[in-house]
């Protein structure tokens, strides 16, 4: 028997296929499979193990899409399983959006630009970072419990420290099955949208509301990101504040993040589609914007963590150097692999898949 | 603007809500668009425009654009020469 005919075996003839359609649908992959229950994930590791061919499980493919190997879509386990009051528990495959819709007067906090189209599982594998991460931090936060088939085909329930063991991972530990995700209640913030002439201005209210109690986000733009707004050409803050210390209040405030939300397509529709991730260190923010701005290249992010995201075009001279600009600025890349993760990462795969099946090359 | 692969459509398409598979998304209709490859793909669509709707970058994934294309290359499926033998004939697509 085939690799393809055992795998149809497993989940039946229309969810398996190698035919091409699908495999340049899923990003040049040898294989597709598409799984219903925890039953046929576990039946299908265990194929992949006997055979030593590696795969890599898939949630909606709006961040990871590319991957040579067999792909495991998670799309078909999309049911909600439990709506609670503090929690929602849900199949790996089914979609944020699709959750928001469920909740009343509750929310899951983190809500990434992708939060139409984004699948619980994937969030939980990429660790994703919402809108307000400054306020609700990073997925794993929110994560509760994670069901997941592992590399030796086992089904685990994993809870507390051992979390760290899947969130973030990429697969590389297990294929998730299904979570269990804490729920915030829906706070309405105030805001307030603070327009800056100078970036010096900007850094020195930076340092006011770093030490202000009250303020929950502060997200920057630059000036070609608030003019593409209809902000005008200057650099701006978005700040949440907890009580009603903003003066832009319900729809106003929402109508300045909703904005924000729009930043990133509203740069791709100019061509600005190569967005870098960077950490860093508050006292280095404006000697680097005033260089980014010399080469014209746009800017935002969650400022008040630290986080900056300079966005290029793909012809821009910029990106090229950008290795050697950072450097300068003590400024860090936010990558999915580093040496130290790495570490961790073989630790793990020692324990969970110890014949490295799953997201082989992610980051072993 | 061509297609960037981002994705962000398939939430609300209606084709892929139904089968559950990234090869029924627009996104795939996008891609082949971009590779210049007609294929009878395009076909599967249910032409509402939620994709156009639903796009952050107002790409343009031209499906009836595709279909004509395949029309001129005489690549059509034949339920859709049934229905437009239906339509000359009884004024119907479905006969009726």
């Amino acid at each position: 028997m085939t690799l393809i005919e055992s795998l149809k075996a497993i989940v039946g003839e229309v969810n398996a296929s190698e035919a091409e359609l699908d495999r340049i649908a899923y990003g040049n992959a040898k294989a597709v499979v598409w799984p219903s229950n925890a039953e046929e994930v576990h039946k299908i590791v265990m194929l992949a193990r006997r055979a030593g061919v590696p795969i890599t499980a898939r949630g909606a493919g709006v961040g990871l899409r590319f991957a040579n190997d067999i792909i495991v879509d998670m799309s078909k386990m999309n049911s909600v399983i439990t709506v609670a009051n503090d929690y929602v528990e849900a199949e790996a495959g089914v979609l944020l959006d699709d959750v928001n819709k469920l909740l009343k007067g509750k929310v899951f906090p983190v809500q990434p630009e992708s939060a139409k189209a984004c699948s619980i599982g994937g969030m939980i594998a990429a660790n994703a970072l919402g809108i307000k991460a400054m306020e609700f931090g990073k997925t794993g936060k929110w994560v509760e419990e994670v069901k997941m088939v592992d590399g030796n085909g086992i089904c685990l329930t994993l809870k507390g420290d051992a979390l760290r063991h899947v969130v973030g991972l990429r697969g590389a530990t297990g294929i998730i099955l299904s979570a269990k995700l804490r729920l915030s209640d829906a706070v309405e913030r105030t805001a307030e949208l603070l327009k800056f002439n100078t970036l010096t201005a900007m850094q020195e209210k930076l340092d006011e509301l770093k030490n202000d109690a009250d303020v929950r986000n502060i997200e920057f733009m630059d000036e070609i990101s608030s003019s593409l707004l209809g902000f005008g050409m200057a650099s701006h803050l978005i700040v949440d504040y907890a009580g009603d210390k903003g003066m832009l209040k319900g729809a106003e405030a929402k109508e300045a993040w909703d904005a924000r939300k729009q930043l990133p397509f509203v740069l791709g529709q100019k061509r600005y589609l190569n967005a870098h991730e960077l950490q860093m260190p508050l006292e280095s923010i404006t000697r680097f914007l005033n260089l980014l701005r010399k080469d014209e290249v746009p800017c935002y992010g969650p400022i008040g963590l630290g986080v900056l995201c300079p966005v290029f075009r793909d012809d821009s001279s910029f990106a090229s150097r950008t290795d050697y600009v950072y450097r300068q600025f003590n400024a860090k890349k936010r990558k999915t692999s580093n040496p130290e993760t790495e570490k961790r990462v073989l630790e793990l795969k020692a324990h969970y898949d110890p014949k490295n099946i799953l997201s082989r090359g992610k980051f072993i | 603007m061509k297609c960037v692969e981002c994705g962000l459509c398939k939430g609300k398409c209606p084709m892929v809500r139904a089968v559950l598979k990234e090869t029924a998304s627009p996104r795939m209709k996008g891609k082949l668009h971009n590779m210049e490859r007609a294929d009878k793909l395009a076909y599967f669509c249910a032409l509402c425009g939620m994709h156009d709707k639903e796009c952050p970058y107002n790409a343009d994934v031209p499906v009836i654009k595709m279909r004509e294309k395949l029309v001129k290359n005489g690549v059509e499926l034949s339920k859709t020469k049934e229905m437009v033998e239906n339509i000359k004939n009884h004024g119907s697509a479905f006969k009726e």
